[in-house]
């Protein structure tokens, strides 16, 4: 089914600038009363002390990790979408989010981390890339969408109880106190260090994602058509389990479980790309980037005791947007 | 599994009959006072653990002989501990429990309805502790012990000059401990001046990095850096923005132990000397204290 497609170019700059400006605002927008001006000097160390701390020290991290995070899990929906040809395919509903989370849990309250920083990302690639594989084990391509969904929601919730059952079992006697990090995500306090822990693995995923644009493009025609046109499923298997593993696991090791980003995003964009995968995983990209940074300055804005999760964000407008889904697609659901 | 629910039906029925068979209420208190004493939590423990002699303390929390959380940790040392349920508690057949603290309110409203005496510490700041101490002193039937023990907490609560200096507790998370706790009453006791008074923050308020940046305290004071395991939450205090702060502006950073502070407890005072005495030596070198 061919559609007309608009112009890919000019829908690419606008998000783009879209992001470019969130970027910004999650760069001025801050507890700190410190003008615009300020922090721009202060990310270049031409400002005050206090603004310079501010701006290179604390924002400037927590800007970035909003972009990495949210571009690595609008292309991990993107891809895995394609991939499994299931508008209800995305990583925190299948459970590779929270298995990714369970490997970061065992890495940093085991004191693995300590030993060795890397282990963080690391083990929540582990992790994530379990959930990756046993999905495909258990559900498979083409399989209903009922059973991906059920698949998915047992990984999730095994993965969430030994991430609970972790935290019980850490040394630290307030670690149990700290799941909601790990169940809702947030970008609070992240310093360089959790941006150079999260770049090599987000930007090595992603790289991974974009090469399957082609063979996502001929799945989408089914899986005999792709394979007359020459695609190696083998391949496209691993490049999308692999990518997936290393930006998921990237993204949760710095910022805890953010839902539905990898949902929302790839089926707000699809209209504009005509349904091609190839064209719609660049974009999600930028569009899961937008998503997040925006959440991220909401939940600075809202006042509330203490800073909200992010995951709260995204949840309140992804969870009602899934059951909308839900509705839309239950006829294939039976 | 049927062997399994059979050996935990038993053990409810064996709970059941100690529970029914054996009024504890009507037993009549000794002169000398109970014999059988439970404490359920870290805070309750360290005045059972100060006023009650050491044969009659049953039951103490996990934590009681933590040399990290408790003052109380050498005294502790050989006795027994529980997890703070009603059944665990019921079992070391108490004719006194103490509560207070981190307790959690279930338990006690079981032990209330299985009839268990019961003595519970409300929330308390230092001012309170010659009145707690009183109180458990009474009920354990000790009152000499006691009065002796809170005169000396009195005169140990002493308050040093000012020093002229902000000083903030931050904790994991960024948890800053404010008005009416009692880490806020040592800090100020201390001679520094609260940040967290004078951010007019709540009891137990959350500062991000960022806040603390623009309202630099002139001594930070941690005291969970390097405690039993790592955390999140904890990541915080090795935050690079800190040391920059140190590094750049001066701010000193204090290590204190968290034992003192925890709870009001009859050795918090040891905290005001401790820390006095860390921040004395800090006015002729500035940095760094251990």
């Amino acid at each position: 089914m061919r559609v007309k497609t608009p112009p890919i170019g000019g829908v690419t700059v606008l998000f783009a600038v879209g992001v470019g400006a969130a970027f910004f605002a999650s760069l001025v927008i801050g507890p700190a009363d410190i003008d615009a001006w300020r922090i721009v000097k202060g990310l270049f160390g031409a400002a005050d002390e206090t603004a310079n701390l501010v701006a290179a020290g604390i924002r400037l991290p927590r800007a970035l990790l909003g972009v990495m995070v949210g571009a690595a899990l609008g292309l991990s929906g993107a891809a895995l979408q394609g991939f499994l040809r299931n508008p209800l395919a995305e990583p925190g509903l299948l459970g590779v989010s929270a298995s990714a989370a369970l490997g970061a849990v065992i890495a940093l309250y085991f004191g693995v981390m300590a030993l060795f920083p890397l282990a963080l990302p690391v083990f929540a690639v582990l992790g994530a890339m379990a959930a990756a594989l046993v999905i495909q084990g258990l559900a498979g391509r083409d399989a209903s969408m009922l059973t991906l969904i059920l698949v998915g929601v047992a990984v999730s919730s095994f993965a969430g109880s030994l991430v609970a059952l972790a935290l019980n079992l850490a040394p630290n006697p307030h670690a149990a106190l700290e799941i909601a990090f790990w169940l809702l995500g947030s970008l609070t306090d992240r310093s360089m260090l959790h941006v150079w822990l999260a770049l090599p693995f987000i930007v090595a995923g992603a790289g991974l994602l974009l090469m399957t644009g082609r063979g996502l493009d001929a799945l989408s025609l089914g899986e005999k058509s792709a394979q007359s046109m020459g695609v190696d499923m083998g391949r496209l298997r691993m490049l999308v389990v692999f990518g997936t593993a290393a930006c998921v696991g990237g993204s949760v090791a710095v910022a805890g479980v953010v839902g539905f980003v990898g949902l929302v995003v790839p089926h707000l964009l699809r209209p504009l790309v005509g349904h091609e995968p190839a064209r719609l995983l660049p974009l999600s990209a930028l569009g899961g980037a937008l998503i997040v940074l925006i959440a991220d300055i909401g939940v600075r804005l809202i006042p509330s005791q203490g800073e909200l999760k992010l995951g709260v964000l995204t949840g309140i407008v992804g969870a009602p947007f899934f059951l909308g889904l839900l509705l839309k697609t239950r006829s294939e659901m039976r | 599994m049927k062997t399994g629910w059979f050996v935990s039906s038993l053990a409810f029925a064996v709970v059941l009959f100690a529970l029914t068979g054996r009024p504890l209420m009507a037993e009549p208190l000794s002169s000398a006072g109970p014999q059988r004493v439970v404490s359920l939590s870290l805070c309750a423990d360290q005045f059972v653990l100060a006023l009650t002699p050491r044969e009659r303390i049953k039951g103490l929390s996990v934590l009681a002989n933590s040399e990290r959380y408790s003052p109380f940790a050498a005294e502790a040392q050989g006795l027994v501990r529980h997890r703070a349920t009603a059944e665990e508690v019921m079992a070391l057949d108490p004719d006194l429990v103490v509560a207070g603290g981190y307790t959690r309110r279930q338990t006690v409203d079981m032990l209330t309805r299985l009839g268990v005496p019961l003595l519970s510490l409300p929330p308390a700041e230092l001012g309170d502790v010659p009145d707690l101490i009183a109180q458990v002193a009474a009920a354990v039937g000790n009152p000499e012990g006691g009065a002796r023990l809170a005169a000396a907490f009195t005169s140990a609560l002493t308050r040093a000059r000012d020093r002229g200096m902000v000083g903030a507790l931050y904790r994991p998370g960024g948890d800053l401990p404010g008005p009416k706790t009692v880490e806020n009453e040592v800090i100020e006791r201390a001679g520094l001046t609260s940040l967290a008074a004078s951010l007019g923050l709540q009891a137990y308020a959350r500062v991000t990095i960022e806040e603390l940046v623009v309202h630099r305290p002139d001594v930070l004071i941690v005291d969970s850096r390097h405690d039993a395991g790592p955390s999140l939450g904890r990541q915080i205090l090795f935050h690079p923005a800190l040391r920059q702060m140190s590094a750049v502006h001066g701010m000193a950073d204090v290590e204190m132990p968290i034992r003192y502070w925890l709870c009001a407890s009859p050795r918090s005072t040891a905290a005001i000397s401790l820390l006095t005495d860390k921040l004395d030596r800090l006015d002729g070198q500035g940095g760094r204290v251990q």
